[in-house]
């Protein structure tokens, strides 16, 4: 430093020269393993939406919600819709206008599985990231991240547009985040935590059980964390602020959407209270009996080495020196995965909930993390950081075994499960089977045929814009199918509820009603319809009988005019 | 003309603008918070590598504390600069006041027992227009001699290491870097909800967004005091602009766009924040006033700016120095329109937001407003004060006291670019504390 009294100062402006720029780290691996995930997700998308027709109900209703937003005869952002959170649907809105140059992205849903695509590429890119932040070793953190990449519920659902790619993709950025957090106390990574929880939410209402996981683990790190408030007041205050950053944007996320949906369609909770929420579902399905066992028998096909990996886990934190800090890491994922498990155990066993397989996805990303903690290796161990010694290239090839072990277990169980289960894996039986070759399958594949049938009849009738009533709720695919998304009267249309009540009066040529499957409210309101007390303006168009047996049969009738 | 003839349309267009300003001034703070935690580029200095350099190898340094009308504070100028932790035979602390403040000039006389005591002496300033503080510093400059220049406002509390720090700071990053900017904080942060949120606003201010323009390569807006300088470079972009409010962050653009750099410094100095909101209101209407100038002066010609501080530079300076007063500016009409809005549903309201414009509005109203309340939130538990994060939760009402400071500040921009709103200090009730770096 002697050198600063005898160093000249600047004799006079400099000339502007080009600023010495920090190098930047760029994140090639973490884009290699979007890039190659993206690749193989859309590809499978590809194969299962487009080519074999096998886009999820859910993700085609989403998509064709999306859609009505331009192209409904009353184009507004509310079609979005309100018995889900809007973040997927939103996604998608910018995107469904191209259905002009390519309609498959919309009539077959394709939009929805490049969507869900998307998120599971950048679930597996956090996945390589978070395995790197606990600096486990190279062959198993590329082992991890393949086979949790290619498990097949991942690929599944990467590749059929349904929310559960966002669900996992959320959780494990907010895993990620929050164990930072947990390691060195940076109150932004606890920020960025609470931001993805909120995404989460508002992609799937399951993100809100996980953060209350998360906000018990904050709880406790910070209350136990002693650092430089050391008067009792601040450390009160310590622990409000950052239970407050991780479940605040949630906790806002939670109200904003409630108040949206209030506004819009004066209720807050359409999922749990509208007559196509979750509720009136299970209302109006077989009630089937509810058993312990069906839970617990797909948990073991998704995670068979669950328990004993817990375990494990468990004892190399308790033999840690600092006990609490390697406890709370461990805690992590257990709050943000295993609180979604929970949920769903609870609220299926209380018959609150279907008992199906993809609920309990997040039993995956819970192993993945739990198999990072197991080969983590802290940050001052340096014994075996030499790349090539013996003693490193047997803890990474024991490492890569465990990982193979546990992962390879979970692929060959789901996997399995999902050709030979019809009943505890249905929604995937119906799908992966036949194609599988599986020959007694019932297949799901093809289902989305009658309703283009349907679509394409209507289509050929040129009819005038608002003319065609249908229930977007069981009619999503057939609006979705239509090249004339304008000439149908839906749901979220302004006029929906009146031309419902009496068609001739409000300029409906053509009634659509579905004679089976889920809450329709055409059904509901004109089940008469070509019974001898029917209304007189009623003329049978005929009917389209379904493609499979998870198709409904549509009956089309012709508004005559006022007897 | 336009106007006249589609009265909807231009609205609309101004309100489009508006919104699509207001996003890019969020998604750049955003920016500069994620790369100043990404790669915070203050400098920090530990008290043993302070303390190392001896005496004899430390430049001269020229400390300029400008005061005018506050004899009430000058003793503690005084107690202030003598904690200063660096060797009186090369420390000169020129007390600048203005030879007609009689009443000041008699308090730090009384308090320095004459016209200097060790260090500290008083330099009148010739009275006569603009009677500003960077023309009192300008004199200063002229009669110092010190290598190093900076600036303590009377009431500042410098963490005493902060002059051994910067020398070694900039012995550490070499002569391109013209400039170092301590922390500024504040010392009366409990005395109520006004400085609560005057001070997660400075602690957010001083170690994210600078450091995040410093990080991204803009132009950095000197804080008013605390700012560290070569005595080389400050005389060769030739020292402060005496008409300017502002005339910190006038000075930081001219640094940069003579290609020198400005850095953060790990040292904090504690200030006093106003506690009283007539005075701030009329403290902020002078920064705003002031930021607008001093952008008014740099746009004069776009072309040379561009050349000398590149695209993002210009970048940042739109969206930081122009666009924080302008949009406190128009904040309240638009808070307006929603109020009106949401009680009568005016169809006039419906033709300026065409949907093109109310949804990206809709959602930097709500992904804006609650990224501002969590940033601060964030930053008061980052910068160990979570006691101040309620305050940060409540926020939105400070914005609209900005909104007020700001609607002043256009006003006098055009009636009187260069009057100086004086900002009243002694207003502090707190209890003398330990200074803490």
């Amino acid at each position: 430093m002697t050198d600063v009294a005898t160093r000249p100062l600047l004799p006079g402006a400099l000339p502007p020269a080009p600023r010495p720029r920090r190098p930047r780290r760029r994140p090639t691996a973490v884009l290699t393993w979007f890039l190659g995930a993206l690749a193989v997700y859309v590809a499978a998308g590809a194969v299962l939406v487009l080519v074999h027709d096998g886009v999820m109900e859910d993700a085609l209703a989403r998509v064709s919600a999306a859609s009505s937003v331009w192209s409904s005869s009353d184009p507004k952002l509310a079609a979005i819709g309100y018995v889900w959170t809007p973040l997927p649907a939103l996604l998608m809105v910018p995107f469904t206008p191209l259905r002009v140059l390519w309609p498959a992205l919309v009539s077959q849903g394709y939009l929805a599985a490049l969507l869900s695509a998307v998120a599971s590429a950048a679930a597996v890119a956090t996945t390589w990231g978070l395995l790197g932040d606990l600096r486990v070793r190279p062959l198993p953190r590329v082992l991890t991240t393949l086979l949790f990449a290619l498990s097949p519920m991942v690929l599944l659902y990467a590749g059929n547009g349904m929310t559960e790619a966002l669900l996992v993709a959320f959780l494990l950025a907010a895993a990620r985040r929050l164990l930072a957090w947990v390691r060195d106390g940076e109150t932004t990574a606890l920020v960025a935590a609470g931001l993805f929880l909120a995404l989460g939410y508002l992609a799937r209402y399951e993100a809100l059980v996980a953060t209350l996981g998360a906000a018990v683990v904050v709880t406790v790190v910070t209350a136990r964390r002693t650092g430089t408030l050391r008067r009792p007041a601040r450390r009160r205050d310590a622990v409000l602020v950052d239970v407050g950053l991780v479940a605040g944007p949630p906790a806002a996320a939670f109200v904003l959407w409630a108040v949206v949906s209030w506004l819009v369609v004066g209720s807050p909770f359409e999922q749990f209270t509208s007559a196509y929420g979750n509720a009136a579902l299970l209302a109006g399905a077989d009630a089937a009996a509810v058993s312990i066992a069906v839970p617990a028998r797909q948990l073991t096909w998704l995670a068979p080495a669950l328990v004993p990996l817990l375990v494990l886990v468990l004892a190399r934190a308790l033999w840690r020196a600092p006990r609490g800090p390697a406890l709370a890491l461990v805690a992590v994922p257990v709050a943000l995965f295993g609180a979604v498990l929970a949920f769903e155990w609870v609220t299926y066993l209380s018959g609150n909930l279907f008992g199906f397989l993809r609920y309990q996805i997040t039993a995956i990303p819970l192993v993945v993390v739990l198999l990072g903690l197991l080969l983590a290796r802290d940050h001052d161990d340096r014994r075996d950081d030499e790349p090539g010694t013996a003693a490193a290239v047997l803890r990474a090839g024991v490492g890569a075994l465990v990982v193979v072990a546990v992962l390879g277990a979970g692929i060959a169980t789901s996997a399995r499960a999902m050709v030979t289960e019809p009943v505890d894996a249905t929604q995937e039986y119906h799908r992966v089977a036949p194609l599988a070759g599986a020959p007694t399958a019932e297949s799901a594949l093809g289902m989305w045929a009658s309703d283009r049938e349907v679509a394409e009849r209507v289509d050929a009738m040129d009819l005038p814009a608002a003319s065609v009533l249908v229930d977007s709720g069981s009619g999503f695919a057939v609006v979705a199918a239509s090249r004339h998304p304008e000439r149908f009267l839906i749901t979220s249309d302004d006029g929906f509820a009146a031309a419902l009540a009496d068609p001739p009066a409000h300029g409906i040529r053509v009634v659509l009603r579905s004679e089976g499957g889920g809450v329709d409210a055409v059904r509901a309101r004109w089940a008469s319809l070509g019974t001898p007390a029917g209304p007189a303006w009623a003329r049978p168009l005929g009917a389209v009988a379904p493609a499979t047996r998870f198709s409904p049969t549509w009956t089309l009738w012709e508004v005559s005019g006022r007897p | 003309m336009c106007l006249v003839l589609w009265p909807a349309t231009v609205a609309a267009t101004v309100v489009g603008f508006f919104v699509l300003l207001h996003c890019a001034t969020t998604l750049h703070r955003l920016e500069l918070i994620r790369r100043a935690v990404a790669d915070d580029p203050t400098v920090t200095v530990s008290d043993e590598d302070a303390r190392a350099v001896p005496d004899a190898a430390l430049p001269h340094y020229t400390v300029l504390v400008p005061a005018y009308r506050e004899p009430e504070v000058i003793a503690r100028v005084v107690a202030g600069m003598t904690a200063l932790e660096y060797p009186a035979d090369r420390l000169e602390v020129m007390l600048l006041l203005e030879a007609d403040d009689t009443e000041t000039l008699a308090a730090a006389r009384a308090a320095l027992g004459g016209e200097r005591r060790g260090p500290i002496a008083i330099v009148e300033v010739p009275p006569g227009e603009p009677r500003t503080k960077p023309k009192a510093c300008n004199i200063g400059l002229l009669r110092s001699r010190g290598q190093l220049v900076t600036i303590f406002d009377a009431e500042d509390r410098p963490e005493p290491l902060q002059l051994r720090r910067a020398v070694v700071a900039f012995a550490r990053l070499g002569p391109r870097v013209a400039c170092l900017q301590a922390r500024l904080s504040y010392h009366n942060a409990e005395q109520n909800l006004l400085i609560r949120w005057f001070t997660v606003e400075y602690d957010t201010w001083f170690r994210w967004l600078l450091p995040g323009l410093m990080a991204t390569g803009a132009p950095i807006p000197l804080g008013g005091t605390s700012n560290h300088i070569r005595r080389g470079a400050l005389v060769a972009v030739g020292g402060w602009d005496p008409w300017n409010v502002t005339e910190d962050a006038d000075l930081g653009l001219r640094l940069a766009r003579c290609g020198y750099e400005v850095a953060m410094l790990g040292s904090t100095t504690e200030e006093e924040a106003n506690s009283d909101a007539i005075n701030w209101v009329k403290q902020r209407s002078r920064w705003y006033k002031g930021y607008l100038q001093s952008f008014a002066v740099h746009v004069r010609h776009p072309v040379a700016l561009t050349r000398e501080i590149g695209v993002r530079g210009v970048l940042g300076l739109v969206l930081f120095v122009a666009a924080t007063p302008v949009l406190a500016m128009v904040n309240p009409l638009f808070w307006g329109l929603t109020a009106l809005w949401i009680l009568a549903r005016p169809p006039a309201v419906a033709a300026v937001f065409p949907p093109l414009v109310y949804y990206p509005g809709l959602a930097v109203w709500m992904v804006g407003g609650l990224a501002a309340i969590v940033a601060g939130v964030a930053n008061a538990r980052a910068a160990g004060k979570p006691h101040l994060a309620a305050a940060a939760l409540v926020s939105p009402l400070y914005w609209v006291l900005m909104s007020l400071a700001a609607l002043k500040a256009g006003v006098q921009l055009v009636a009187a670019p260069s009057y100086w709103e004086k900002t009243t200090h002694g207003l502090d009730t707190t209890p003398e504390k330990e200074v803490v770096a």
